[in-house]
């Protein structure tokens, strides 16, 4: 197993090409006009996780392969791509391709902000490298990582118990948060090693995913007033770097523990879910007209994403996005008194809801 | 009633280590909710965090998540709380509006309230990393020699328990009689049992090889066996980081038995 270009293109193909280029479709459901690329590339991504959970299930009940799983969601991954396409190549005939994103402003940047940028930027190396080096091994790894192993090296998902090798069936809560076989995938895919990818190869990917959701929710938190950014961001890189007030916090999860599902819930769910719930908060402080509420449809869209998105990692990721997106809905509905808000959430949560479901048979 | 709120303050104390960073968000929290102009940024920092945090200590929600989902990680709903990000955001807003008393006191608090995170843990589950796989290396090169000693593909071990968690996250061809599970089990297996003896009793794990179909056994060189080690079945076939691998070797029921 060799770091050879075949291995960095498929890696870059699978992380970086297919949720930039496929996040444009849900990214529609968030608004239409002045798009980050990094929010594009969230959607994207969320959307990935999401067709891989929708995909990897039925696969692992009907017995398929994991090579038949992964070409399942390649297909899929692509249908989204030549959506975007399409929806790229409307906006530049109709010439509206300018207004459709939003590159960040430079104007009035100083050399003080740059100053910030560089403390942030090395700040946030420190991250990352301690992410690789300071790195442990956590013995929970044993059961998701052996699935993972054993999936990537005998080809059939699920089919020996990951403790010992043996013949025996999983348990159905299991197979409904198949995010083991998402590594196993990009082990086939990459070439590399399960314990590369997921010791290695998902703890910088993961770390890089983190800061975006950190720079879009101060985008949102300032109001789209992009100079407050690097201030934020640079104190956001020290808390992460000095969060262990205990071993539970969810910077340590994000920190040293990042590639495991405990660890991609804090460093990346659950600040996608502020991040989304952020937005809507910000929408409806602008208004209680009717524009503002419609808007909240295809956020909703997105919720109904990470809700599917979240049954990938665990019931426990699926209920903290439920618990927190409850809370703000509600709140929201009674505060606006438009009790309908409730109603069009039931619809995101029932992906969720299957989950939970599903883990308590 | 005593016992659900036992666990929610378990869980809190657990997460917030001495709490001197929870006192922090709540000041900060304070302070948002008394400067923020943009009602949107006040109800997703202050208002949902306080109905978060409210509906984290209360029971019926502690019993819904033990009974359904894992009691055991009641703490990890804490991470909903937008802790850090609000603790960055009111950094952010002292340090623009009071730069050098702002500064100050963010990293005072930083300092003084906060810990590098490497350091913080200190779990036996947790090992420092050093290969490329991020393994033991004694766990590679013992699971590499195996496949150099045997020709099958798939290879039957036991092993002692500091190799469980390990080895099947390295190579999925080695199949084991008892998994790490067994540490944890109020019934460990007898082969683990004596796989964990301070005296390697070879004729009870030559039974224990037969019933189970295990070819090789790995134990730390220095155990001694509990006769002369000429009277059993197993050969032993290479010594690596500290460990010996045994092969069970009958040859027509005649023992082997030799270094």
């Amino acid at each position: 197993m060799t770091l050879g270009p075949a291995t960095i293109i498929n890696l870059i193909i699978w992380l970086v090409i297919f949720p930039a280029v496929s996040g444009i479709v849900p990214s529609e459901f968030i608004k239409r006009r002045d798009k980050s690329l990094m929010e594009i590339y969230l959607c994207g991504l969320f959307l990935m996780f999401a067709v891989f959970e929708v995909c990897a299930v039925p696969c692992i009940l009907m017995h398929k392969s994991l090579v038949f799983m992964t070409v399942t969601v390649m297909m899929v991954m692509t249908v989204f791509c030549i959506a975007s396409v399409i929806i790229i190549t409307y906006a530049f005939a109709t010439r509206t391709v300018t207004m459709y994103f939003r590159l960040s402003s430079f104007e009035g940047f100083k050399l003080g902000d740059a100053a910030v940028w560089l403390v942030f930027g090395v700040v946030f190396a420190l991250q990352l490298f301690l992410s690789l080096f300071a790195a442990r091994s956590y013995t929970d790894d044993a059961a998701w990582i052996a699935d993972a192993v054993a999936a990537s090296s005998g080809g059939e998902m699920y089919v020996v118990y990951p403790y010992t090798g043996m013949a025996g069936g999983h348990l159905l809560k299991d197979i409904v948060s198949p995010y083991p076989m998402f590594v196993a995938m990009l082990s086939n895919v990459s070439g590399l090693h399960v314990l590369i990818i997921a010791h290695t190869v998902m703890p910088v990917f993961l770390g890089i995913v983190s800061c975006i959701i950190y720079k879009e929710i101060a985008v949102r938190l300032f109001d789209g007033n992009i100079r407050k950014v690097p201030v934020f961001m640079m104190i956001m890189s020290m808390i992460n770097l000095l969060g262990g007030y205990s071993e539970y916090t969810r910077e340590v999860f994000q920190g040293i523990l990042a590639e495991s599902s405990e660890g991609i819930t804090a460093g990346v769910f659950v600040l996608y879910a502020f991040m989304i719930l952020c937005t809507i908060s910000q929408r409806c402080s602008v208004g209680n007209d009717d524009n503002a509420h419609e808007s909240l449809n295809g956020l909703g869209v997105m919720l109904f994403i990470i809700n599917t998105a979240a049954a990938l990692i665990g019931t426990v990721t699926v209920f903290m996005m439920l618990f927190m997106e409850i809370v703000l809905i509600v709140l929201l509905a009674v505060r606006n008194k438009r009790p309908v808000m409730l109603l069009k959430w039931v619809f995101s949560a029932i992906p969720g809801v299957a989950c939970i479901m599903f883990y308590l048979t | 009633m005593a016992e659900i709120l036992n666990g929610i303050f378990t869980a809190y104390s657990r997460y917030s280590g001495s709490g001197v960073i929870m006192i922090i968000f709540f000041v900060g929290l304070i302070y948002i909710a008394v400067t923020e102009k943009n009602s949107g940024t006040r109800t997703i920092l202050v208002d949902v965090s306080a109905l978060l945090l409210l509906g984290i200590f209360l029971p019926p929600v502690y019993y819904i998540y033990t009974k359904f989902i894992n009691g055991e990680t009641y703490w990890q709903l804490f991470w909903m709380l937008p802790i850090g990000i609000g603790l960055g955001y009111v950094a952010s807003k002292l340090i623009r509006e009071h730069t050098l008393s702002g500064v100050t006191l963010v990293l005072v608090v930083l300092f003084f309230g906060g810990e590098f995170i490497s350091t913080s843990i200190e779990d036996d589950d947790l090992t420092n990393l050093s290969n490329v796989y991020r393994m033991p290396t004694e766990v590679v090169e013992v699971v590499d020699r195996l496949h150099d000693i045997s020709d099958e593909k798939v290879i039957h071990v036991a092993f002692t328990e500091e190799f469980l968690p390990y080895v099947r996250q390295y190579d999925a061809d080695i199949v084991m009689p008892y998994g790490y599970s067994v540490v944890t089990s109020d019934r460990p297996a007898q082969f683990f049992m004596l796989m964990s003896s301070e005296i390697a009793d070879f004729s009870a794990l030559e039974q224990e090889c037969i019933h189970t179909g295990t070819e090789y056994l790995v134990l730390p060189s220095d155990r001694k066996p509990k006769r002369p080690f000429g009277h059993y079945a197993f050969r032993r076939v290479a010594e690596v980081s500290g460990y010996s691998i045994y092969q069970y070797a009958p040859t027509n029921g005649k023992v082997v038995g030799s270094d």
